[in-house]
């Protein structure tokens, strides 16, 4: 469970009109993530609605294969598979989405401050960040569901608790070279406090590397609940996708050969975290030119007829043999 | 007698461990940036200090700043010594003190109008709380700069501006808390030619107003032209400093000598030039004595050991000094 | 007469801005020749298409790119084909040093090193003649033998600039192009680098352009100028006429907006700045900016005009001398 290594350069400055929609919408893999994701938020947000049975309702017997009126089939429990999904995803992506948010906030903090700062609050931050960079989540979470039990809000906390030091690390990088940005150098040379300078000349080209930052760390984030509500460590009391997995497992689902059990909170499981991957990459992407490669292209420049030229010769486009 | 607005005596500014926090990465030698170096500046009057890389001069400007802490020496601005100033007292100073950078194209905020960006200083040092009151102030430094009518300006972003607009600009942010120097780091070494002279007059125009301009540069002829008086400087030392007239026409010390023919000159096709042999040394290991005396055509045993002071030169011309032991007094 | 080692006819390169982007023409005509062991000056501003025009030479242009004209080395044309009729004479006949060389060494090898991969590559030269050869290179363009064994960051800028320049010469190319090779160096560096760059055109009988923006540079350099605005040539001649005697009004005003160090001399800054690459120009491009602009200057774009012999200037009201004839072999 290794946050995805994301190679940022700290050259990273917006081209021109850059906005996240349209690097979304000029990158295909990218686009399909994003309306991949939509529909399931949108699903899993109108969950009461859409969920074709209540919630904990048994409706035939445990492991029903999929039929006409179950199409996804039932659990062990005889639940719709269908109704579960909707829930399930539902939690999962609130633990994701909470989880994000608090790596983020935390991790904007520690980067911005430790990289303005310098000297050795960076250095102290630096070593705070080795600390929780090496502990792993599933002891922790261990040890705190045997010490205070386990809970939707302590899941939260620990996967975020985990994931903020890969952000800390990009936004520090990025902060301690837009410091030396000449147009921050300036604000600082004119007497301006850090705070006037973080705010009004950091924070906002911090923004877009943020966003690729969060959007990744949701991937993660979702990716560590899955595998925590697997292992028993997640909420008991809500349905989420790994608890799914877990306890069609347990009671059977392999031996059973009821597939539909595990396949189904398998696939949206990777769904999402396909989607929010190929969103975050494009971004990440779009922020670092260095990644353009066009002199490693096979094309080569056009070379068009000579205007008004006595030579009657056809322009060759010429690529590489 | 009336205070220079710009007094620098014996400056010394060291790099290394335990002080300034070194741009060379993390260094155990220390750097001597600049050594000993010694100027005034008065209102309405122009100083260009001058020299190739290495030199020291970018430094001696940001420690007149108090951006880089000076190991030795004093500053004093306006007759006020800068020596233990902090905190508001120099927040205070600053005001009177503005830098305008060599780079027009980073020096502005990419996301913001011409108008914020100008304005800045303003919200910095809390001097207009009134936002009409700001803008006005706004409108009057970017007309003061050309940039005119101002209200065209007000909304556009650095990027449909061009590099003369955009340093413009940059003097403009510089001018909007009326300050008293105006320190100009190689101010127009990134922009076109046939728009440097417009940038340059413009300087002259506010120094004609009043205000005292250190000049940052590397090329001599600007600095000939634009510039009252001229200090040249070699690894981290002031070698000659003069009238710039004087120094253009009769430069004493061999390094002037050299400089000056190694500026290319249209109307000398196939010139006698003095081209120095050699490099100039790293900063990290300065020659003992005077720092010139390996790639000097007089240099003397005593060079090698003995640093020279800055001494009226040859006509005992108090304004026209250099740091020579063979030439000087 | 001894034909030219290079003559560029009417080269015209345009970029094309993504499958929606609208094309810009960067370089929109421009032709001249270049002799054996003489030196052109190629100046402008930023945006005038100048090292665009030397990168083709070498065909060292993006995809994006079309490009139409000739390019004729020793009477034949190397552009028709495309890249692969221009590849062949790539770093053979025709070199480049870059502005900035002296940062494009492998920080990982040596430079001794990397100018014998140079010529084993495209040379294909035997590993022990190529390092003798490198030794040569070096000692030819100053750096001391013992350095051919040291790293890029352990050089100084100048050194480094003449290491690039060995590299460039190590397949002892006809022609060497130059893009801004001292500017971001000192002045006495530069001083250094361009005596060094006349001896070589000298000894070697090369042919160079050298591309800058720095006029008194050129004109105490070269033998001949060409002054580029918006993608074309407005003058071309030798260098002591082109200062002597100006014929278009950009050259006669940036000689006035260049300081010097004649102090009675007085200088005269431009209204406004160069054209944008992406501007559209109708007319004469400087007209905007002209002291001499007449109504016949926003509407026609004038064309060279031959006035001297070897002095030609693209301007309606250029100094006219005995002859008035457009320069061969040019359309505009």
């Amino acid at each position: 469970m290794t946050a995805p290594s994301v190679p940022l350069a700290p050259e990273t400055s917006l081209p021109r009109g850059w906005s996240l929609g349209r690097v979304v919408r000029n990158n295909l893999s990218a686009s399909i993530g994003c309306v991949v994701l939509l529909l399931i938020v949108l699903a899993a947000a109108a969950a009461p609605l859409l969920a074709p049975t209540p919630l904990y309702q048994r409706v035939g017997g445990g492991f029903a294969a999929p039929s006409g009126a179950h199409p996804l089939g039932l659990d062990d429990g005889g639940q719709d598979i269908r109704t579960l999904l909707l829930y399930s995803t539902r939690t999962t992506l609130l633990v994701g989405f909470g989880a994000t948010v608090i790596a983020i906030g935390i991790g904007a903090l520690v980067g911005v401050v430790a990289g303005y700062a310098g000297g050795r609050t960076d250095g102290w931050l630096m070593r705070l960040t080795d600390f929780f960079l090496v502990v792993p989540e599933v002891p922790l979470m261990m040890i705190i569901a045997a010490v205070w039990g386990t809970g939707l809000a302590k899941l939260v906390m620990v996967i975020g608790l985990i994931l903020w030091t890969w952000t800390a690390r990009v936004i520090r990088s990025q902060t301690k070279s837009l410091r030396e940005r000449v147009y921050v150098r300036r604000a600082r040379a004119l007497g301006a406090g850090p705070g006037h300078v973080v705010m009004r000349h950091v924070l906002p080209q911090l923004a877009p590397l943020l966003v690729v930052c969060g959007v990744l760390a949701f991937a993660v984030a979702v990716f560590d609940e899955t595998a925590l509500s697997f292992l028993g460590l997640g909420d008991p009391n809500r349905p989420s996708l790994g608890r799914m997995i877990a306890l069609a497992s347990q009671a059977g689902a392999v031996s059973n050969n009821a597939w539909w059990a595990i396949l189904y909170p398998g696939l949206v499981v990777t769904a999402i975290i396909l989607s929010l991957t190929m969103m975050g990459t494009a971004l990440e992407d779009a922020l670092n030119p260095r990644l353009r490669v066009s002199h490693l292209s096979r094309q080569h420049f056009r070379v068009l007829p000579a205007r008004g030229s006595t030579s009657i010769r056809r322009g060759a486009s010429t690529e590489s043999p | 007698m009336t205070d220079h607005l710009l007094e620098v005596r014996g400056l010394e500014v060291t790099f290394g461990p335990g002080r300034n926090h070194s741009p060379f990465g993390r260094r155990r030698e220390v750097v001597r940036a600049v050594d000993s170096v010694d100027f005034t500046l008065d209102r309405g009057e122009t100083l260009a200090l001058v020299g190739e890389s290495g030199s020291g001069k970018t430094t001696t400007a940001q420690a007149t700043l108090k951006l880089v802490e000076a190991s030795a020496g004093t500053i004093k601005f306006n007759g006020s010594d800068l020596d233990g100033v902090h905190g508001s007292r120099l927040r205070a100073l600053r005001k009177q003190m503005q830098l305008i950078y060599q780079d027009p194209y980073e020096s502005l905020d990419p996301r913001y109008s011409v108008e914020r960006i100008v304005e800045e200083p303003l919200l910095v040092h809390r001097t207009h709380s009134a936002r009409q009151a700001r803008q006005e102030r706004v409108c009057q430094a970017l007309e003061q700069v050309g940039l005119s009518p101002a209200e065209l300006f007000l909304r556009r972003r650095p990027h449909e501006l061009s590099g003369g607009q955009r340093q413009r600009v940059s003097i403009a942010s510089a001018l909007v808390l009326e300050p008293d120097l105006l320190i100009a780091d190689e101010p127009v070494s990134m922009l076109d030619v046939s728009v440097r002279a417009g940038i340059l007059d413009l300087l002259d125009q506010l120094r004609a107003g009043g205000l005292g301009i250190l000049m940052i540069t590397h090329d001599l002829s600007t600095a000939a032209h634009y510039a009252d008086r001229v200090a040249v400087m070699y690894l981290g030392r002031v070698i000659e400093i003069g009238p710039s007239r004087q120094i253009v026409t009769d430069p004493q010390h061999p390094y002037t000598q050299a400089l000056l023919s190694a500026v290319p000159q249209p109307e000398r096709t196939r010139r006698a030039r003095t081209i120095l042999g050699g490099e100039i040394p790293n900063a990290a290991a300065i020659p003992s004595g005077c720092g010139f005396h390996p790639r000097c055509p007089i240099a003397t045993e005593q060079c090698a050991s003995v640093t020279p002071l800055l001494q009226p030169g040859r006509r005992s011309d108090p304004t026209h000094e250099i740091a020579c032991l063979n030439l000087g007094g | 007469m001894t034909e030219s080692v290079l003559e560029v006819a009417d080269l015209r390169v345009t970029f094309r801005t993504g499958p929606r982007g609208t094309p810009v023409d960067v370089v929109r005509g421009v032709s001249f020749r270049l002799d054996q062991g003489e030196r052109l000056g190629l100046v402008g501003e930023s945006g005038c298409g100048k090292s665009t025009t030397i990168l083709t030479l070498m065909g060292l242009l993006p995809p994006n790119a079309e490009v139409s004209g000739a390019i004729r080395l020793d009477g034949v044309d190397i552009l028709q084909g495309g890249e692969r009729s221009m590849r062949p004479h790539r770093w053979t006949d025709i070199a480049m040093v870059f502005q900035g060389a002296m940062n494009a060494f492998n920080p990982t090898r040596t430079i001794g090193s990397q100018i014998t991969e140079t010529m084993r590559g495209r040379g294909g030269a035997s590993r022990k003649a190529a390092q003798a050869r490198a030794r040569d290179l070096l000692g030819m363009v100053g750096i001391p033998t013992d350095r051919a064994d040291r790293y890029p960051h352990e050089l100084s800028g100048g050194m480094r600039q003449r290491a690039a320049l060995a590299m460039a010469l190590a397949n002892q190319p006809r022609v060497l192009l130059a893009d801004e090779p001292t500017t971001a160096l000192d002045v006495m560096i530069q001083a250094q680098i361009m005596e060094l760059l006349e001896r070589l055109t000298a000894e070697l009988g090369l042919a160079l352009v050298l591309v800058t923006h720095d006029l008194p540079l050129v004109v105490e350099t070269c033998d001949r100028v060409a002054m580029m605005y918006a993608g074309r040539l407005v003058e071309t001649g030798p260098a002591a006429s082109l200062y002597a005697a100006s014929a278009h009004p950009y050259t006669r005003m940036l000689f006035a907006a260049t300081p010097s160090l004649d102090l009675d001399r007085r200088v005269a800054s431009l209204p406004g700045a160069p054209p944008r690459v992406d501007q559209e120009v109708v007319g004469c491009a400087f007209a905007p900016r002209c002291d001499r602009a007449e109504t016949v200057c926003h509407t026609q774009a004038p064309r060279m005009t031959r006035m001297a012999d070897q002095h030609a200037a693209a301007c309606h009201f250029a100094d006219v001398g005995e002859t008035h004839q457009p320069l061969r072999g040019v359309v505009h």
